[in-house]
């Protein structure tokens, strides 16, 4: 369940964004999760929601961005978008696997990543 | 008439006197084209009134709102869009690297086991620490949600042990590792040997700070390990192929799991091994430069 840390860490940034803009209500957190991050964005959701009970990020609506990830082959160099992956995907290997020459021998370039990217927040 | 009614009414009319605010505008505009100033200067005033009629009819309708279900719209001038681009996952990664600059700094190095629970990482460890115990000074961290098993188990071969107690957390992160370090005594080790939480997802996520990174998979988990979790095996250095004492009874071949990890991972070292009969533990050795 490191959803339950990763929502912490996500409430822990809200928070003080909105204190140090003077907010008195989130509404919003626009977030970028990379494809390759592991993160279930169900119970990231569900986890925010406990978590933000009782502060001002309470009822706040979670929306998400989806990074794609991107890889490197080193088998026959291709640099660029990796396969898209099933969602929640049980085939992880095709979310690495080089879409030119279908080698697994590649590096991953981005898509791994969890992005807190903005907030939408009423002015007290 | 219901205050619902009312509303109802008034938001029709704000709607129009909206729409006629627009149309003054336009005609100023027409009126200003032909030449007209004055003309499109008392246009331009009527539509500003309008404008604010309009306004003033919402604000009364807002008032009438009904129960305290309704969610009364904030208006755009209040609402505030910030900007954060904070990564989470890279405030880890950075402390990661404070801890592997800090453990440089001692001249400790680290090495970091991740595996299923049971695959065999905490016997792995205690093998290799009756190994090495006369040639280095070893400590050993353990990661577990609740028990102290493991870290009882490694610190009756008389190595300095710390207890890392994630409670709910699947994984070890390199905050929690780095409050280990602060237990340990750096200058009374140069090998720290760090086990995982007992799973091959969640650790992919959260690089600690150690040199060199260890999967370890049995052949009682069957012959898909590898293939289903690519990513921490990219990571890897070594890939440790344990139990081989049991392939086959298990009917798991170590050698097509040793080409997953090849294929996922080219640089990987491969290392077969058995805890119970001590085969491979000696390569393990040399693949880790120890």
């Amino acid at each position: 369940m490191h959803e339950f840390s990763v929502a912490q860490a996500i409430l822990d940034v809200v928070l003080r964004a909105a204190h140090e803009h003077g907010a008195k209500r989130v509404l919003e957190v626009t977030l970028e999760v990379g494809e390759l991050s592991f993160l279930s964005l169900e119970q990231l959701e569900f986890s925010f929601k406990v978590l933000s009970e009782g502060t001002i990020a309470e009822g706040a609506e979670l929306k998400f961005e989806v990074r794609r990830a991107s890889i490197r082959c080193l088998r026959c160099g291709y640099e660029g978008e990796a396969s898209a992956p099933e969602p929640e995907s049980h085939l992880l290997p095709l979310a690495v696997q080089c879409p030119a020459c279908s080698s697994l021998e590649t590096v991953i370039l981005d898509g791994r990543g969890c992005v807190v990217r903005s907030i939408r927040a009423e002015r007290s | 008439m219901s205050a619902g009614r009312l509303r109802k009414a008034l938001e029709h009319y704000y709607e129009h006197t909206a729409e006629h605010a627009e149309k003054l505008r336009e005609y100023a505009e027409m009126a200003r084209g032909e030449g007209a100033a004055g003309a499109s200067q008392k246009l331009e005033l009527a539509a500003e009134l309008m404008d604010r009629a309009a306004e003033a009819i919402r604000s009364a309708c807002m008032s009438l709102s009904e129960g305290p279900s309704r969610v009364i719209e904030a208006e755009s001038h209040e609402i505030l869009d910030i900007e954060v681009e904070e990564s989470l996952l890279e405030v880890n990664r950075r402390i990661a690297e404070e801890n592997r600059r800090l453990l440089d700094e001692r001249g400790v190095y680290v090495v970091e086991f991740m595996g299923s629970i049971g695959s065999g990482k905490t016997s792995l460890i205690e093998a290799l620490v009756e190994k090495l115990k006369e040639r280095y000074r070893i400590g050993y961290v353990a990661g577990d949600l609740t028990t102290t098993i493991d870290a009882d188990r490694v610190g009756r071969h008389g190595v300095p042990v710390v207890q890392l107690n994630t409670g709910r957390e699947c994984h070890l992160d390199a905050n929690l590792f780095r409050k280990a370090l602060y237990q340990l005594d750096l200058n009374g080790i140069d090998l720290l040997l760090v086990e995982n939480v007992g799973n091959l997802i969640c650790p992919a996520d959260f690089p600690l700070g150690s040199h060199r990174k260890v999967v370890v998979v049995s052949v009682t988990e069957g012959e898909h390990m590898v293939r289903k979790h690519p990513i921490i095996f990219k990571e890897a250095d070594v890939a440790v192929i344990n139990k081989v004492d049991l392939a086959e009874e298990m009917g798991v071949s170590p050698s097509s799991l040793e080409r997953d990890a090849k294929e996922l991972n080219p640089r990987i070292k491969v290392v077969k091994t058995s805890v119970k009969t001590g085969d491979g533990i000696d390569e393990l050795v040399e693949a880790l430069g120890l």
